[in-house]
């Protein structure tokens, strides 16, 4: 997933130096990450984690590995959080994706 | 800078970079336009300058600022005033967005132009409608835009929503609070019974011989066992909800008199909140993507409307049911739409992926209730997922009802960040 990730913003920087053509710049997105099935499922989560207030915990500086957990530990938990209901959303693949694609996002 | 507004700035910088860098690339003359710079709005024309660094981007709306209506109802007990909720638009052409602070005044989705209200005409290859709601005047009789100063209905944040708790201070303790609440769909499903709440509060422990009725024009609402419980421990005295089957059904009001007409009832007020039907702001009807029920019909993956080509609608005005109307629903909306505008502007078709909504509401300043819902869009409609979502639990100990009032507040202020930070 992310050696993909690294190729586009290769791509992106070579881009000024090629010339114009729609379906190189389809290809070009298709392999983008922030157009894909993951960056729209991913795209719930900062309307709550991109916030100053620490009562919702950032997931800047988390492992792929540590959020998935996290998810899954949501998920089949019994709590009481929004979390709790929310994780259930996700098969075990999305949210594998998902903690790949948050685990990536720049730092604050 | 103070180190909050530090914090604020970086994670405010942190929410957009989760919208990764965008695809430099990808085509680089799309003229994009977003009418509408709320929740939806403003997120999407952001979501949409981070995917596409090189495109036009123009954002119209005429306001300074934007008031927030998700925590206004803490005004109602004086907990909150209207300048926490008020957040300035402007600081878009810094962010690359060109900013047009003028009504949009008709689209012309042949041509592919909007109008604005100065005769000027800005062409798109695409357009985002993010419009929220007017109100239906004349559904109730009597309940005109004159009316509301007597009887406010304070459902768009601003200085109705200062009436409104200025009444009630106003008011004499004994007096009665009555609320008309309207039949769904609506903008924000439980914020009506968020209000009572916090209402029924203030009078609780404020003016203790007074009380609060609801006249519902429905027989069930978003989060309603939750809320029952919650009045039937906190606000025995002072709340009473009255279903439309119990002949709750608000038809008239007589603002002279102080009135509340249901079919077979004449109830007098002493402070009479009226929250009438709603629909799509009259931009979408102008853009000929309103259907007969006043809403806009959509289709789920690409947010593209179904009457009209090249004009994509979110938030409110948008017929998204299941997923609600709200604040959180327009956000996300505002950036899966950006992603599918992204995919479209470069030949890739929009893909299905899977949304949820978040809303907490506050049954008192210290405890509040969430609801959680889940859908895919695969079909082109909204789908509830099952076995996902649903609402806090009942019965719960109060400290689970105090975080999730504290965990709000830290959704408020991650909402705000990421649409106006």
């Amino acid at each position: 997933m992310r050696p993909q990730s690294l190729q586009s913003v290769l791509v992106a920087g070579l881009i000024p130096l090629l010339p114009s053509c729609s379906d190189q710049a389809a290809r070009d997105l298709e392999s983008d990450e922030s157009v894909s099935t993951t960056a729209a499922l991913a795209a719930s989560c900062s309307g709550c984690h991109a916030g100053p207030d620490a009562a919702i915990a950032s997931f800047s500086g988390r492992s792929q590995s540590e959020l998935a957990a996290l998810m899954l530990e949501y998920q089949r938990g019994e709590g009481t959080t929004v979390m709790h209901r929310l994780a259930r959303t996700y098969s075990d693949e999305q949210i594998t994706a998902i903690a790949g694609y948050l685990a990536e996002a720049p730092a604050p | 800078m103070t180190g909050l507004n530090r914090r604020t700035l970086l994670s405010g910088m942190g929410a957009l970079s989760l919208m990764p860098a965008g695809a430099a690339f990808a085509r680089t003359d799309a003229r994009l336009v977003v009418i509408g710079a709320g929740f939806g709005g403003a997120t999407a024309a952001r979501s949409l300058k981070a995917l596409l660094p090189r495109a036009s981007i123009t954002l119209i709306d005429p306001a300074e600022a934007y008031i927030s209506c998700p925590f206004s109802n803490l005004i109602m007990g004086g907990d909150r005033s209207l300048s926490d909720q008020t957040f300035p638009i402007n600081g878009w052409e810094g962010r690359g967005i060109e900013h047009i602070r003028m009504t949009a005044r008709s689209v012309d989705p042949i041509k592919r132009a909007v109008e604005l209200e100065d005769g000027a005409v800005l062409a798109y290859d695409r357009l985002i409608l993010a419009p929220g709601i007017v109100f239906r005047w004349g559904a109730i009789e009597g309940y005109s835009p004159e009316a509301t100063a007597r009887m406010p209905h304070a459902w768009k944040a601003g200085p109705q929503t200062n009436d409104l708790r200025r009444q009630l201070v106003d008011m004499e303790d004994g007096g009665t609070v009555y609320m008309s609440s309207p039949e769904a769909p609506y903008r924000c499903p439980p914020g009506p019974y968020e209000r009572a709440s916090l209402i029924a509060h203030y009078l609780k422990t404020q003016k203790p011989k007074s009380k609060l009725i609801i006249l519902d024009s429905k027989d069930t609402f978003s989060k309603k066992p939750l809320f029952q419980e919650a009045w039937a421990e906190d606000y025995p005295d002072h709340l009473e909800w009255v279903s439309a089957v119990d002949d709750g059904r608000v038809s008239r009001v007589d603002t002279q008199a102080m009135t509340l007409e249901t079919d077979f009832e004449t109830h007098k007020a002493d402070v009479a909140n009226i929250i009438p039907p709603q629909k799509a702001a009259l931009i979408a009807e102008r853009s000929g993507v309103t259907d007969p029920t006043g809403w806009c019909p959509i289709n789920a993956i690409s947010f593209e409307s179904s009457l009209q080509s090249h004009i994509h609608i979110i938030g409110d005005a948008a017929i998204a049911a299941p997923m609600p109307k709200s604040a959180f629903s327009a956000n996300l909306q505002g950036k899966v739409c950006a992603i599918q505008v992204a995919r479209l502007l470069n030949g890739l078709a929009p893909e299905p992926t899977r949304l949820v909504n978040t809303c907490y509401s506050f049954t008192s300043p210290e405890k509040a209730i969430s609801i959680v819902g889940a859908y895919t869009n695969k079909t082109g409609q909204f789908q509830s997922i099952e076995g996902a979502g649903g609402i806090s639990p009942l019965a719960a100990p109060d400290f689970v009802r105090e975080l999730e009032a504290v965990q709000a507040k830290a959704w408020f202020d991650a909402i705000i960040s990421e649409t106006f930070g």
